[in-house]
């Protein structure tokens, strides 16, 4: 392709056509121009907008923290409330870690006597079922004394079931 | 003068108004409700009644008809919830020719949403609210019947129909069942007198049976005492049985403790850990058959017994009186000391009344 010959005249004389100067007044108006400050634009406030906005950055957290929180909120706040669900709450953490110390010491006998595992275990989570049960009798929250007497009963059970096992068998 | 009188009445007011909060914070709220209803049943009519958080208590006569007595009484700190409580307590009844049926519904307008809701309110988890639901029933003594009840007792006399209890958290107290009887106890307390035919599945219970005839007991860690039996079979966990008198018995039993203070007839005895003591056999039983392993078995004989026994043992403490004469001793298995012991009681005869198995443990055979 050619190059094109106007294109090669303007580019060999370039510094010829650079002489012409700006004005004095175009360098006066420029001037003045960066001297003015730039016009605020006021934008009228939408206090709706504000409002969801305010709404949703207060009821989100709250949401979260509500269904997050609130069995723990509710236990402590029931713990603080009532006695007996402090003495629910500590009996059952206490046999908790008592009868799996115990079930540690137990299941080092399934080696030698291997049906142990199927009939202390299948008993420990028939207990278990009894105590799902219980609570769902502590959620009716009608006569919750006496369910949770019956649940310190099955944690105690629980407890002892272990304790007549291991006093019989030796490894 | 006047200021001073305005601080005194200050302070009163301060006081009165701290002692209001402090009732206000202790009072209960009771409520108690009574009505009765009654029911025209057939002969052929089974009567199916289920409770819960109350007594239900049983009483026969000669008419065709059963009688309820509700009693309700409700007790909560606040008058809202006592409301509410009351709102959604109600009572279940269906009465047809074959079948009446009457049960305490304790969540009635609760939905399902509302008991998940229910975990998050703070009403939960009070122990301060207390309900109390009691059924005083009159029935006829004949009628198959159903009771079932949890948080409650039953009280019951003689009854002269077939029954069937389901029980939890609550004791049984009751007459003579003639006629078939099914109890399941959870957690529960039974005291029986006389119960021919029967079958009892038993999780954590106390037991007390004065006269048993054709008994079949499915037990787990509970107590069970019975004065007279006839024919007992056993299967049990962990369990304390206490037996006065047995005549005729089959029994499994898992770390589970059996004691018979008097033994007449036969006995088929599989024990894994646990113990037997038979402490008075008969001198004229019949047979007796004891497989255990890990246990320890105490059988005491009457000094003028006659039978032949075998008894092998491997790793057992073997300890017999001076009554058994040991004819013959025969090692089967050198490695596991697998040895069989065969003689007689007092005086030989045709064929062994007395045979044992057992592994580890201890065995005594000896004479009271």
């Amino acid at each position: 392709m050619k190059p094109d010959r106007l294109e090669s005249f303007v580019n060999e004389n370039r510094h010829e056509f650079d002489r012409m100067e700006p004005s004095d007044k175009i360098w006066e108006a420029i001037s003045n121009q960066l001297n003015e400050q730039p016009k605020l634009k006021i934008r009228k406030l939408n206090w709706m907008k504000v409002a969801v906005v305010a709404a949703i950055l207060v009821l989100v957290p709250t949401i979260i923290y509500e269904v997050k929180f609130a069995d723990q909120r509710q236990m402590g706040k029931a713990v603080q409330l009532d006695p007996e669900v402090q003495e629910l709450m500590e009996a059952e953490a206490f046999y908790a870690q008592e009868v799996s110390g115990k079930l540690i010491e137990i299941q080092k006998c399934y080696k030698i006597y291997p049906e142990l595992k199927g009939e202390i275990e299948g008993d420990l989570n028939e207990l278990e079922t009894m105590y799902i049960s219980l609570k769902k009798d502590l959620k009716e929250n009608i006569s919750n004394k006496e369910v949770i007497e019956a649940m310190i009963d099955n944690n105690r059970n629980r407890m002892k079931l272990v304790d007549d096992v291991l006093e019989q068998i030796n490894c | 003068m006047k200021i001073k009188f305005y601080k005194t009445g200050g302070r009163f007011l301060i006081i009165g108004a701290f002692l209001l909060n402090c009732f206000i914070a202790n009072a209960q709220f009771t409520e108690t409700r009574e009505f009765v209803r009654r029911f025209k049943i057939q002969p052929e009519t089974r009567i199916d009644i289920t409770n819960k958080y109350g007594r239900i208590e049983l009483n026969n006569w000669k008419k065709d008809s059963v009688v309820i007595f509700f009693k309700m009484e409700i007790n909560e700190k606040k008058p809202i919830k006592l409301a509410k409580t009351l709102d959604n307590l109600d009572f279940d009844f269906s009465n047809s020719q074959h079948y009446l049926i009457v049960k305490t519904m304790v969540d009635k307008n609760r939905s399902q949403i509302e008991s998940e809701f229910l975990k998050f309110k703070e009403t939960i988890l009070q122990t301060n609210g207390s309900i109390r639901i009691d059924l005083i029933v009159w029935m006829p003594e004949n009628r198959e019947l159903r009771l079932e009840n949890k948080f409650g007792d039953i009280i019951m006399g003689d009854y002269d129909g077939e029954t069937e209890i389901n029980l939890s958290n609550g004791k049984l107290k009751c007459g003579d069942l003639p006629k078939r009887a099914n109890l399941n106890l959870s957690f529960a307390g039974a005291s029986i007198n006389n119960m021919p035919n029967a079958r009892i599945i038993s999780n954590y219970s106390d037991i007390n049976i004065r006269n048993s005839g054709t008994l079949r007991l499915e037990t787990k860690s509970s107590t069970i005492e019975i004065l007279n039996s006839n024919d007992l079979s056993i299967d049990s966990r962990r369990d304390k049985y206490r037996i006065r008198i047995a005549d005729k018995l089959d029994a499994y039993g898992n770390f589970s403790h059996f004691t018979v203070s008097e033994f007449k007839n036969k006995a088929n005895i599989r024990l894994s850990y646990g113990s037997l003591d038979m402490e008075k056999i008969h001198a004229d039983f019949n047979n007796i058959y004891v497989e255990s392993r890990s246990a320890d078995l105490s059988l005491y004989f009457n000094p003028e017994a006659k039978f032949n026994f075998q008894i092998t043992e491997s790793k057992t403490d073997l300890k017999l009186g001076r009554e058994l004469k040991v004819e013959d001793m025969e090692v089967l298995d050198s490695k596991e000391n697998k040895v069989r012991h065969s003689g007689y009681f007092g005086k030989k005869m045709k064929e062994d009344q007395l045979i044992i198995n057992a592994v580890g443990g201890e065995t005594n055979v000896l004479s009271y």
